[in-house]
C-alpha cells in the first residue's frame, strides 16, 4: 500500500477519520496493516483510546450511508432527460390558465394521436458512456456491444423493415454480430465516414478525433472508405487492424486481444509506450498530464493491467513505470 | 509488469472517493453543450448528493426529485453557467438550497428527525429500515442510531466532513458560520456521535 503514513501520534479522532490508510483498514483489513497498527499501538499506548474511538466513528458513519438503488439512479437520469425536452410546455402552462379548456380537450386528443403515431414510428435510440465507465448494450437483433468510456453509440430502432442493421458510433466499441438467417447486413459508421460492413462476426471499432482504427477477431468485414476520387473498398481478415487516418489506410496484422481486453476490464500491453497509455488515460477517463522529462514518454511496458478508475490507473501506470506522479488540483504531475 | 497488482484492494480504495481533478474540465464541456461531460457529471455525485440530502431531510422522494431538478437545472442553463473554483462545492450548496427550498414549501413531507415527538413512522423510513435491516441486522440498527440521534447541524458538518470531504472553508461558507466554529461544531458532533455509541453497546 502506498499511503504516505503521517505522524499518527499526533492524530485527533478527526484526523485519522480522514486518513485514507487508516480509514481503509478499519472496513477491510489486511494483514501488513494489521501489522502496523499493532505496532502502533505497542509504541503508542496513550493514544490507543483516540484510536479505538476513531476506529468504532469510522465504523458507524460507513453504516449509517445512504445510497440510491441502481433503478433510482436510472429513473432520476432519465427523469433530467426528459425535463430537458419538455420545458417549453411547462412555462405556457403556468402562464395562462383562462379558459383553457375547450383548447385542453382538443390539444389532449392531437398529443394522443401524435403519441399514437410517434410510439409507432421508428425512434432514434442513443447511448452513451461518461469517463471511466462501459456499458453492454443488447441491440435488436440481439447482438452484442460494449461501448468503452466516453463514447456514443446510435442507431434508429427500424431494423426488421430496413435492408441493412446500422449503426454508428463515436469512441470506442466492441461488437459481436449475430448473423441473420437471411443474411441480413450489419454496418458500423464512424464520424468520419467509414463504413464496415458485416455478416455476423466479432471486431472492435476506436474512432476518436478522426482517426478510425478496426480490429478484426473473427469472421469476415469489408470495410468501405469516404474517398474521393474513387469509393475505396478493403476486405479483413481476422488478426488485421486496418487503421485510417486522413484519407490514408494501412492494414497490420496485429495481436487482436491486445485491442480487445478492455471489454474485460483488463489494459493488455505489449511493449506499449508510456504515451499511449497516457493517451488512453486521456481519452478514457479525461485525465490531463503533464510531464516534466518528456523522455519517460518512450518507456515501454508488456503485462496486463486492471481498468477502474482515474486515479487507480495512474496509481497503477506510477508502479509499472517506477516514475513519480504527484496529483495537482485537476491535472497529474509525471516527474 | 506486475501480476501482483491487487485490483480489489484498488476498487475498494477508491470507490467512495471520486477523483475530483476533472472536475472543472467536465464543467466547462458542459457549458459547450457535451452530454456526456453532463453524464458523468451525474454519475459521479449522484449518490453522494443523496446521502447528504438524506441526512438532512431523510425523504427519499424529496432527496431524488431535488437530484433531478438540481442537474435539470443546470443542463437547462449550461450557456450561463459561471465559472466557479470547486463543482463539488457549488453542487452542494444548491441542492442544500433546493431541499432547503422544498422542505419549507412542503412541511407534511418534512420528517425532521430532531423532532423527538415524531409519533408516526414515515413511510420511506420504513423501507430504509427494511432495507437496512436486510443486510446486517444487529450492526445497523444500531450504527444508524448514532447518527440519527444527534443534533441536526451536527449531523450535517460530519456528513459533509467524512462522506463530501468538504474541507472547513467550504463547510463554513456553506452552513453560513465561521471556520473556528466549523472546527468546533465538528469535534463536538464526533464526541456526541461517539457517546451515543458507547451508550447503546
Amino acid at each position: 500500500m502506498n499511503y504516505p503514513k503521517s505522524n499518527y501520534s499526533e492524530f485527533s479522532v478527526e484526523d485519522f477519520i480522514m486518513d485514507p490508510f487508516f480509514k481503509e483498514w478499519v472496513i477491510q483489513s489486511s494483514p501488513e496493516a494489521d501489522e502496523f497498527w499493532i505496532h502502533w499501538k505497542e509504541e503508542n499506548p496513550s493514544k490507543v483510546e483516540i484510536l479505538e474511538d476513531a476506529k468504532k466513528a469510522v465504523l458507524a458513519l460507513e453504516k449509517s450511508q445512504f445510497t440510491l438503488k441502481e433503478e433510482e439512479f436510472k429513473e432520476i437520469w432519465k427523469g433530467i432527460n426528459s425535463s430537458k425536452t419538455q420545458k417549453p410546455a411547462i412555462v405556457e402552462k403556468t402562464k395562462r390558465r383562462l379558459a383553457i379548456w375547450p383548447y385542453a380537450s382538443a390539444a389532449a386528443f392531437l398529443v394522443l394521436l401524435l403519441a399514437f403515431f410517434w410510439i409507432r414510428m421508428p425512434k432514434e435510440i442513443e447511448y452513451l458512456t461518461g469517463y471511466g465507465e462501459t456499458q453492454k448494450i443488447i441491440l435488436p437483433d440481439s447482438s452484442i456491444v460494449i461501448l468503452n468510456a466516453s463514447s456514443k453509440l446510435t442507431f434508429i430502432d427500424n431494423w426488421e423493415s430496413e435492408a441493412a442493421r446500422e449503426i454508428w458510433i463515436e469512441g470506442e466499441a466492441f461488437f459481436e454480430v449475430k448473423h441473420m438467417q437471411d443474411h441480413q447486413p450489419f454496418k458500423v459508421w464512424s464520424s468520419n465516414g467509414i463504413g464496415i460492413e458485416v455478416l455476423g462476426t466479432e471486431f472492435n471499432v476506436y474512432n476518436r478525433s478522426n482517426e478510425t482504427e478496426v480490429v478484426l477477431n473473427s469472421g469476415v468485414v469489408s470495410l468501405s472508405f469516404p474517398v474521393k476520387e474513387k469509393e475505396g473498398k478493403i476486405l479483413m481478415k481476422p488478426g488485421e487492424m486496418v487503421q485510417f487516418k486522413d484519407s490514408k489506410f494501412q492494414k497490420k496484422e496485429v495481436n487482436a486481444s491486445l485491442y480487445t481486453s478492455w471489454k474485460d476490464d483488463v489494459l493488455n500491453l505489449d511493449e506499449t509506450s508510456l504515451k499511449d497509455i497516457l493517451n488512453v488515460a486521456k481519452t478514457n477517463y479525461g485525465v490531463d498530464v503533464e510531464i516534466e522529462n518528456e523522455a519517460v514518454l518512450e518507456l515501454t511496458a508488456s503485462g496486463s493491467m486492471p481498468l477502474s478508475d482515474a486515479e487507480n490507473f495512474m496509481k497503477q501506470v506510477s508502479m509499472i513505470f517506477n516514475i513519480e506522479i504527484t496529483k495537482e488540483e485537476n491535472k497529474y504531475l509525471i516527474k | 509488469m506486475r501480476d501482483s497488482l491487487n485490483q480489489n484492494f484498488f476498487k475498494s480504495s477508491n470507490d467512495s472517493r471520486k477523483s475530483s481533478s476533472d472536475d472543472l474540465a467536465l464543467w466547462r464541456s458542459i457549458k459547450n453543450g457535451n452530454d456526456l461531460a453532463f453524464s458523468s457529471l451525474y454519475n459521479r455525485y449522484a449518490q453522494q448528493l443523496f446521502n447528504y440530502g438524506m441526512h438532512l431531510c431523510h425523504n427519499r422522494e424529496l432527496c431524488k426529485d431535488s437530484i433531478q431538478e438540481l442537474f435539470t437545472y443546470l443542463w437547462n442553463r449550461k450557456e450561463s453557467l459561471s465559472e466557479i473554483d470547486s463543482v463539488k462545492y457549488y453542487l452542494l450548496k444548491s441542492f442544500r438550497n433546493l431541499l432547503i427550498k422544498s422542505i419549507e414549501k412542503d412541511r407534511k413531507f418534512f420528517v425532521d428527525l430532531d423532532d423527538k415527538h415524531e409519533q408516526f413512522q414515515p413511510e420511506t423510513f420504513v423501507e430504509e429500515e427494511i432495507i437496512l435491516k436486510e443486510i446486517n441486522f444487529l450492526k445497523r440498527e444500531k450504527m444508524n442510531f448514532a447518527l440519527s440521534n444527534i443534533p441536526k447541524r451536527q449531523r450535517e458538518i460530519i456528513v459533509l466532513r467524512y462522506f463530501n470531504e468538504m474541507n472547513y472553508q467550504e463547510i463554513s461558507s456553506l452552513m453560513g458560520i465561521s471556520v473556528p466554529s466549523a472546527h468546533n461544531l465538528l469535534s463536538k458532533s464526533l464526541q456526541s456521535m461517539l457517546a451515543i455509541i458507547g451508550k447503546s453497546k
